[in-house]
């Protein structure tokens, strides 16, 4: 297939996907619209830790520590002074932030680079390690975010959060961003830094002696992927609308989910962690019909809670049963993929 | 012209010598060889030499230049490649792939660096030197014989054509001085017969110096201009092929002294 065509071909499914989505948001009800839009946060979440777990090797377990910097940023940034006035209790926010506000576009933008001078700062000390010992640095580090988030009440109000956000996620910008986030991540993991990338997850020795700097390789690939983190952490809260330090919000919990994500699609390909970040969105939202009062062959059960988390997992153990590589392996979409396995279906 | 000088290198894991006092010479354009029986320290020299390893004592000289203690990537991009003993090929990459990656280093070293990333993210300018480096990648493998492999994953080629590969990525990162440590290693005898001429063409097609580590004596004594005998880390003997193979000292570390004795 000729790159003109690939072009088209790719350009015609976008304007297909933005029609897709404005109908959805035209004639869908305001919580499948929200649950699209979940979708598309999912998407860059997983997709900028498969630039670092999938396809640089390094397993890092602090992307939720990312999200949280980034969503902080932007919410400081975008809630009115007013707002804050009445948001901050135990202690008024710092100068200068009590004072700005800006559009969400540019508080998304600072929340990203935000997150980004994080990833720098925590992986240069962190990426000396390799393995579990790199994993669970990360671990600490996210954490060590989180307790601060709790405690800088002059900053980020403490236990309560930060509440009443404008509803600034909507789906134009959660997939905008979602395509932004995997245009430069494909282009950067089909070129020379790539191909580097990869190498040094084959064999960190061989690529040293390649004449690659591994250090300065793995670094650039956790700043690029804390700053998506960040991107994708502003548009989480607006999403929620309240931001909070609890673990399951941005905590641990949330490292583990986007973790499940890329691993369920496909540990190192990018349509594989939108497969598993569209598949966890989805799925967790659709299940809550099991812990509503259920009509099983006569008999009444009551809701029971946590079931949905239960058959969730379930689901998830069969998955990995069936493709131990998860649901895309490394491979990536493509429109020959595509067209080989049409062509194949004619033979048959 | 001196390329590489090796002056009394030793390395010591603690109470263990595996290299004691090595010193060593290598003219440009020269092929070299490195020979002794197993656990004799080459490869060891060769870690030193490329600085996966730090010597204990001595000083190693590339081109005038002292590069002891260096890290390896530096050591790459000053000039000097190396292959593995026990093949180090990227396995979920193509042939193709492998050769590319070890010219990336042009573009991400130096002040170029983030200049090349804007470029390779934002997709302006980068299709050329794409296009460069496939060219220059494809052209490596035909000098080698395995252009027809470019697009098949590395793990899976044959034992032979996997050495062949590692021999054309060293070439790609554009050393000058290649570190081959046991190229013939898996080959049969013709694959081996082919290997000869290679390297012996790409030696002089590409103005390398050449220095390797062989067990395959046919290979080693065919080939190599000038030879070093190694034995429980020591130099036992220096000189040509002819020299070398007479030596009584060569004889006794390969074959031991009764054989030596009763042969006489």
């Amino acid at each position: 297939m000729t790159v003109k065509k690939r072009i088209v071909f790719t350009a015609v499914a976008i304007i297909c996907l933005i029609i897709v989505l404005y109908l959805s948001q035209e004639f869908m009800s305001s919580y499948y619209s929200r649950i699209i839009t979940l979708i598309g946060i999912y998407g860059i979440m997983a997709v900028s830790l498969t630039l670092v777990n999938g396809i640089s090797g390094v397993f890092s377990l602090g992307h939720a520590g990312f999200i949280a910097v980034g969503a902080y940023t932007s919410a400081l940034l975008t809630l009115s002074p007013q707002q804050k006035e009445i948001t901050f209790l135990i202690e008024k926010l710092i100068w200068p932030f009590n004072s700005i506000q800006l559009p969400f576009f540019w508080a998304t933008l600072i929340g990203g680079v935000v997150a980004a001078i994080f990833a720098l700062a925590i992986g240069w000390p962190s990426l000396r390690l390799t393995g579990d010992y790199f994993a669970i640095a990360t671990l600490g580090f996210a954490e060590i975010i989180r307790i601060f988030a709790l405690n800088l009440n002059s900053l980020t109000n403490g236990a309560l959060g930060l509440k009443a956000l404008p509803d600034h996620s909507n789906i134009w910008a959660s997939w905008g961003w979602l395509l932004v986030t995997v245009a430069c991540v494909t282009s950067l993991s089909y070129s020379s830094f790539g191909r580097a990338l990869r190498a040094i997850r084959e064999d960190r020795v061989a690529a040293q002696a390649m004449g690659i700097n591994v250090f300065k390789h793995q670094l650039m690939a956790f700043v690029v992927g804390g700053f998506f983190a960040g991107i994708s952490g502003s548009l989480y809260a607006h999403w929620l609308s309240t931001i909070d330090p609890r673990t399951n919000t941005i905590g641990i919990m949330l490292t583990f989910n986007v973790l499940i994500m890329i691993v369920l699609g496909g540990l190192g390909s990018i349509t594989g962690a939108i497969i598993g970040g569209a598949l966890f969105a989805f799925l967790s939202e659709w299940l809550r019909f099991l812990e509503g009062p259920m009509n099983i062959l006569g008999f009444k059960i009551m809701g029971i809670t946590g079931l949905r988390m239960l058959v969730f997992s379930s689901l998830f153990v069969v998955i990995m049963i069936f493709w131990p590589r998860g649901i895309m392996g490394r491979r990536e979409f493509s429109w020959d993929g595509l067209a080989s396995l049409f062509k194949r279906r004619d033979r048959k | 012209m001196r390329v590489l000088l090796l002056e009394g290198i030793t390395m010591q894991f603690g109470g263990l010598t595996a290299v004691g006092d090595v010193s060593l010479e290598i003219n440009e354009g020269e092929l070299f060889g490195l020979i002794g029986p197993n656990g004799a320290g080459k490869t060891t020299v060769f870690n030193m030499i490329t600085g996966h390893y730090k010597p204990t004592r001595g000083k190693i000289y590339f081109s005038e230049k002292e590069i002891t203690g260096l890290i390896p990537d530096r050591i790459t991009r000053m000039g000097i490649a190396r292959t593995f003993q026990n093949i180090r090929l990227f396995q979920d990459l193509t042939v193709l792939e492998n050769v590319m990656v070890a010219q990336h280093h042009s573009i991400s070293s130096g002040g170029q660096a983030a200049r090349w990333f804007i470029k390779s993210v934002t997709r302006i300018g980068y299709s050329v030197k794409e296009r460069e480096m496939k060219e220059k990648a494809l052209n490596l493998l035909k000098v080698l014989g395995i252009e027809g492999l470019a697009n098949d994953k590395s793990g899976s080629l044959s034992y032979g054509a996997q050495r062949l590969l590692e021999i054309a990525r060293a070439m790609a990162t554009g050393a000058s001085l290649l570190l081959l440590d046991e190229p013939a290693a898996g080959m049969n005898a013709s694959e081996t017969a082919q290997l000869v001429h290679t390297i012996r063409k790409i030696r002089n097609d590409f103005n390398l110096t050449v220095l390797l580590i062989e067990h395959d004596m046919k290979l080693v004594m065919g080939l190599c201009e000038r030879i070093m005998v190694l034995d429980y880390g020591r130099t036992i003997s220096e000189g040509d092929p002819a020299y070398v193979q007479k030596d009584r000292k060569v004889i006794e570390a390969y074959l031991g002294k009764e054989w030596v004795t009763i042969g006489r």
